[in-house]
């Protein structure tokens, strides 16, 4: 019986089906990743900067994203918000917004923290030497910040690119939508399940190993040239 | 410009509830050594990081270079605080970045001076001060008395007209600190505008044009280096040359 279901699989569109799959859930993850970072950087430099009540916007934006689970974020951009606002986004487009804008709160704590754990007195020699607070970031705290925040950044994407599997929720035809129409096709190979799983199971091994490893290596490289 | 770099009148700075500087009023004369000498949590640092607007004052007048300082203006020393060199406690040199990389970086991204001309004048610097071998080194690789007279041609290259000395030698073994005073000495000869908070004594009686002597935020005394450890005026000034041995 396995072996007929990798038979099934194999043959036809089916193999072809799962990678296109595939294809969206990487193009959601890569595109939401990206906007996140920008989101998520540029927040977590203003936070880094901020004091007092300004502190509570930030924190409440990072908090929704971290309490709120991702389903009925999901939800509410997909099914609740275009009834009552009245537009029409695609699935896949719903999809990017919320995990930018989560990827977004949760890397803006990550930058956050790596850049006030850089030590004060960096901060006053930079200024001490005449640098604007931008040509302080640049070229003193986010440099040192770096080997900080690569690993959480690596943690984060992954967490990213795992979470797309729910997207089937809200329709989008991604590798886990995809399996699950092979297996409802194939209902009567009781073995297709395990092969269909096993497979989506090994791309996302492929792809978050792959991340982690380049973030190890990265990392190592930084770390060797911050001595 | 007058014959003072600095003016101070009536500055007053609280930390929360706690007063850190009452009623400061003094001058720091150019191309002379200041000295501020004082107990531990007397003020000292806190003042001359007022001088390049590291902290702020609540009320008062403080006047730099002819220019007038207002506390509230968070942008008030964009214009000159590159004339101001400052060298600190810790070094605070940039790890990410080479010897060459960190006195560079003000010249060349600051001042946006010539490349050749600030090499040339990195190489002369780090000659003089015994360094010349290490430009390619990270600050990792250097003794603490090395990061100190990197951090002070870091400062120097900037051709100041005012340096701030904040305890350089506090941090750094006994046998390092001799050769970091002796950097300092040199830069006295040169008539650079100083000011130096330090408990290293020999080295102020030798350096010192002026001491202002600080006690719990206040200035017991002000007057000139010699005079001040010959015949200090106050009592809490002759406690404190008594309980410093030197």
């Amino acid at each position: 019986m396995l072996t007929s279901a990798i038979n099934l699989i194999l043959a036809g569109t089916n193999l072809s089906r799962l990678i296109e799959g595939l294809g969206v859930t990487i193009e959601i993850s890569v595109l939401s990743i990206f906007f996140g970072t920008i989101l998520g950087g540029f927040l977590g430099l203003l936070w880094s900067n901020v004091t007092g009540a300004e502190r509570g916007f930030f924190r409440t934006y990072l908090e929704i994203f971290r309490i709120v689970p991702t389903i009925p974020l999901l939800f509410l951009f997909y099914y609740t918000f275009p009834r009552d606002l009245n537009f029409n986004l695609p699935a896949t487009a719903v999809s990017v917004l919320v995990f930018s804008l989560w990827f977004g709160a949760e890397f803006s704590d990550i930058v956050r923290a790596a850049v006030q754990s850089v030590a004060k007195g960096q901060k006053e020699s930079a200024y001490a030497i005449g640098l604007t607070a931008w040509q302080s970031y640049r070229y003193v705290l986010l440099p040192q910040s770096l080997v900080n925040i690569l690993p959480a950044y690596i943690n984060l994407s992954t967490r990213i690119i795992k979470t797309t599997s729910i997207l089937l929720l809200i329709s989008v035809t991604e590798v886990i939508t995809v399996g699950q129409q092979i297996i409802e096709a194939n209902s009567s190979n009781r073995a297709v399940p395990l092969v269909v799983y096993g497979l989506i199971a090994l791309f996302y091994f492929l792809i978050n190993g792959t991340l982690t490893w380049l973030s190890k290596k990265i990392e190592r490289k930084v770390v060797a040239n911050d001595r | 410009m007058t014959d003072e770099i600095i003016q101070v009148r009536h500055l007053n700075k609280k930390f929360g509830d706690k007063v850190v500087l009452k009623d400061i009023n003094l001058t720091i004369p150019k191309n002379k050594v200041t000295v501020v000498l004082g107990p531990s949590g007397s003020g000292k640092s806190t003042l001359i990081r007022t001088f390049n607007g590291l902290e702020s004052f609540d009320s008062g007048d403080l006047e730099i270079f002819g220019q007038k300082i207002d506390p509230h203006d968070k942008k008030a020393f964009a214009v000159i605080k590159h004339e101001i060199g400052m060298v600190f406690q810790s070094y605070d040199l940039f790890p990410n970045r080479t010897v060459m990389q960190n006195i560079t970086l003000g010249p060349l991204k600051v001042q946006k001076r010539d490349e050749t001309e600030v090499l040339d004048q990195v190489r002369q610097l780090l000659a003089e001060v015994g360094l010349q071998k290490f430009e390619n080194y990270y600050p990792q690789q250097l003794s603490g008395g090395q990061k100190q007279r990197v951090a002070i041609v870091r400062a120097l290259i900037l051709n100041p007209k005012l340096m701030l000395f904040d305890e350089v030698t506090a941090s750094l073994d006994p046998e390092m600190v001799r050769g970091v005073l002796e950097i300092l000495k040199q830069l006295a000869e040169q008539d650079l505008t100083m000011v130096v908070v330090t408990h290293e004594m020999n080295f102020a009686k030798q350096v010192a044009d002026k001491v202002i002597f600080l006690d719990s935020g206040e200035i017991v005394e002000e007057q000139n280096g010699k005079k001040f450890f010959q015949e200090p005026q106050t009592k809490r000034a002759r406690d404190f040359l008594d309980s410093m041995s030197f």
